[in-house]
Formats: structure tokens, sequence, C-alpha cells
């Protein structure tokens, strides 16, 4: 029995840096460059907090950033668009309430009566992102996909150039 | 000799025949060659990237870069790129856009482009010219038709690239939707939208298009009598309340000079 017991202890400690080394080899080998990042957003199902801090931050500077992730975290929670107390890493999948969040910071959204007197929740920054049509309906801990990202960056990218998400009017 | 007659008369018949057919069309002339030609990138802003046939990956743009047939191009945020196809054909790749030039060959007077558009948004003008410009934006479920045009089409990323939005400013265009025999025609100014403010584009079509045949006179020009105030009119609360007030007909700004004097006062103190 004993034996049996020290044999399953050993497989599993055995098995501990298999899964760090499974952990280590999901994450890109190197840093993007460019447009490299758009297009690997396209393709992933769930959207990551590291590609949507590049991003905002790409379309507040309205410059594109190849910055490293802690870089653009930092220049982001400078300007408010990002919560210094939130424990998210470049790899966290990105939800629908964080990325409201950052889309009314980043965009000066200032929102109904609900959000001028309690201020910028992540709850009705996603209530106000869905009525000025920047994000599709949901919920505030609903994954957002790699292509709902674009398409809210798409959607933002409008309303800061002409002040509303339809595209079909000027 | 009655043999003889007979025969004639055949043969007679027979000519009278082959002279009433209607006379062949003349053989086709062979097609024009089809020459393939190559689009230049005239302008640049922020982050673009292109991968033409040769490279193995995608390559940073550059300006006057020739792009040919199979060249991928996608731009990052806050970025664009103008890709000028002829002298009269000009493509906008919006910033978050990723496309690939399927076709792009002049045929005789024509010039053949199709453009496919992976997600993103791209401006497409076309000018009359010379060349007869056809023109096609492909997107996965859906292809459009544009000739002597100005305007914008974009593919959402989401909804498996089934959903489009198309705005024009003149020319025609026709929005064909794959699988479903659909064909949108728009002439002039118009749109098409799979997704977006389907009670506003309901609104305002049936206030261009009901209003039109049965009023002779647009929504907006019919009621202006009643409603005047117009999109871009300054409102009341645009205006400091007492610049507001001195506009009213009441005001000494609009009161109307006196005509006769004031009354003579009474003789007595």
């Amino acid at each position: 029995m004993r034996k049996a017991l020290a044999a399953v202890l050993a497989a599993a400690l055995a098995a501990v840096p298999l899964l760090g080394a499974q952990e280590k080899a999901q994450e890109p080998a190197a840093r993007e460059q460019r447009t490299a990042y758009l297009r690997r957003i396209f393709e992933k199902d769930r959207a990551g907090f590291g590609d949507a801090c590049r991003a905002v931050l790409s379309l507040v500077q309205d410059e594109h950033t190849d910055a490293d992730f802690e870089a653009v975290r930092k220049d982001l929670e400078a300007r408010g668009i990002v919560e210094a107390g939130w424990d998210l890493r470049a790899d966290s999948p990105l939800d629908r309430g964080t990325l409201a969040f950052m889309l009314c910071r980043a965009l000066g959204i200032r929102g109904g009566l609900t959000m001028a007197v309690f201020g910028t929740s992540r709850r009705y920054a996603l209530r106000e992102c869905v009525h000025l049509g920047l994000l599709p309906g949901g919920t505030a801990g609903q994954y957002v996909s790699g292509r709902e990202l674009i398409d809210a960056l798409g959607n933002a990218d409008l309303y800061r150039e002409a002040g509303s998400t339809d595209s079909l009017r000027k | 000799m009655r043999r003889a007659i007979v025969l004639s008369a055949g043969l007679a018949w027979a000519a009278s025949l082959g002279a009433q057919d209607p006379p062949k069309p003349a053989p086709a002339q062979p097609a024009p060659p089809r020459e393939a030609i190559e689009a230049t990138i005239v302008a640049l802003k922020g982050t673009v990237d292109v991968k033409r046939p040769e490279d193995k990956d995608f390559v940073p743009a550059e300006r006057n870069m020739k792009l040919k047939k199979g060249t991928e191009i996608c731009a990052a945020v806050a970025s664009s790129a103008t890709l000028l196809f002829t002298g009269d054909v000009k493509v906008v790749v919006k910033a978050l856009t990723q496309a690939k030039i399927e076709d792009l060959a002049r045929q005789g007077g024509e010039v053949n482009a199709d453009v496919n558009l992976k997600f993103g948004t791209i401006e497409v003008d076309i000018k009359k010219g010379d060349l007869k410009a056809d023109m096609k934006v492909t997107a996965p479920n859906s292809t459009t038709s544009i000739s002597g045009s100005l305007g914008w089409v974009r593919s959402y990323a989401a909804g498996g690239g089934g959903f489009l939005s198309i705005r024009t400013e003149s020319g025609s265009w026709n929005h064909s939707v794959h699988g479903l025999g659909l064909d949108f025609p728009i002439e002039g100014a118009g749109l098409a939208n799979d997704r977006g403010d389907l009670p506003g584009d309901l609104d305002y079509a049936f206030g261009t298009r009901t209003f039109l045949d049965f009023f002779g006179k647009h929504k907006d020009e019919l009621y202006r009598g009643r409603w005047s105030i117009k999109a871009g009119d300054v409102h009341p609360w645009d205006l400091p309340f007492f610049e507001f007030a001195g506009t009213a007909p009441s005001s000494k700004k609009h009161r109307k000079a006196a005509i006769l004097p004031p009354p003579p006062r009474p003789p007595f103190p």
C-alpha cells in the first residue's frame, strides 16, 4: 500500500513540470510586431487582456504601438483607462465588462445618470457601450472572442471619428 | 418535258427558300487579351503590412509599392492605405482591415478588380473615365458589384463574415448574398445593412421612398412648416438665457420705434 501511494505521489510530482511546460508552450515565443497580433486575434476564440490593452492604447494614441505588455499597462493606468487593482495578466481572458470599462474611459464616455453618480463600473460601462452600439449585448462576465474585439475596436474608431457607431450615416 | 418543268420549279422554290433564310451572323471577334495590371500604394498612414505572392510573410508596406493579384493587405489600429488601381479607381483600406486583391486585370476598355474583404472597411472611389471599371468586393457570404461610385463597405469580423454594411453616395451598386439568391441594387445614395440600427433604417427607407412616391416630397420637407427646427438649428438651450431672451419679439432689440411722439403733459403741474 505504501509503495502504491509512493508511486502515485512520484507520478504526480513528475507531472508538475510537464504541466508547466505545456503552459509555457502555449505562450507566444516572441513578441509580435506590427499587424501580426491583429491576424492572430481574428483566429482566437477568446481575446486576451493584453490584446485589448495594446489595441486600446493604439487607439488612444492614434498610433500603433509594439510596446510590451507591462509598459502598455502602465501607460493605460496612468491615463485611467485600466485600474491598478486589476489582477489580470496579458493572457487572461478578456470579458465584456472589462473591455467596456476600457472603451468608456478611452473614449471619454460619461454615460447616463447611474454612471455619473456612481462612477464607471464594468456592469454599467457595458450597458452604455451596448446602448451606443460599441459592443453587442451580453453580460459583464462573458468572454470576448477575437473577432468581437476587432469589431468593437472598429466601432470605437468610428465613434472617435464621427461621434456615432452607425457607419451608414454621416 | 414535264419532268424538266417540275424539276426546274422545284429548284426555283428551293432557291427562294434559301434566299428567305436570315443572314448568318458574322463570326464573333476574339476577345481582347486579358492583361494583368498592378495597384500602387499612393498614400500611407500608420502601420500597414502587405503580403505579396512572392513574400513568405507580411512585410511593411511602403509608398509607391506595386501590388499585383494575390496580394494581401492588413492595416492596424489608426492606420490606412490608399491604393490606386488605375487612374480612375481608388480604394482606401481603412484601419483594422484585412483584404486581398483577388483579381486585377485590364481587358480591352474594361478594368476588372475583385477585392476580398476578410474584415474591416474599405472606401471605393471610381470615377468615370476612358476605361470602364467593373469592381467587386467579396466578403465571405456576399458579393458587391460596383460601377462608377463612391461608397464604403464594411465587413464585420464576428458572425462568420455574414454581416456587411454598405453606404453609398453615387453610382450603381448591387449587393448579392451568397446562397440566398438575394440581390439588393442601390442606385445613387443608399445603404444596405446586415447589422445596425434596423428601426432607423426602416424609418429612413419609409421616409425616403414611400413619402416621395405618394406625396412627391420627403417626410422632412413635408412637415417642415409644422416642425421648424431642423438639424443644425440653434436650440434655446444652446444659448445663454439672457441672450436667448433678448431674441424674443417683445425684447428691446425687436421693439419697434414709436411712430408718434409721447402725448403732451397736462397743463397743471
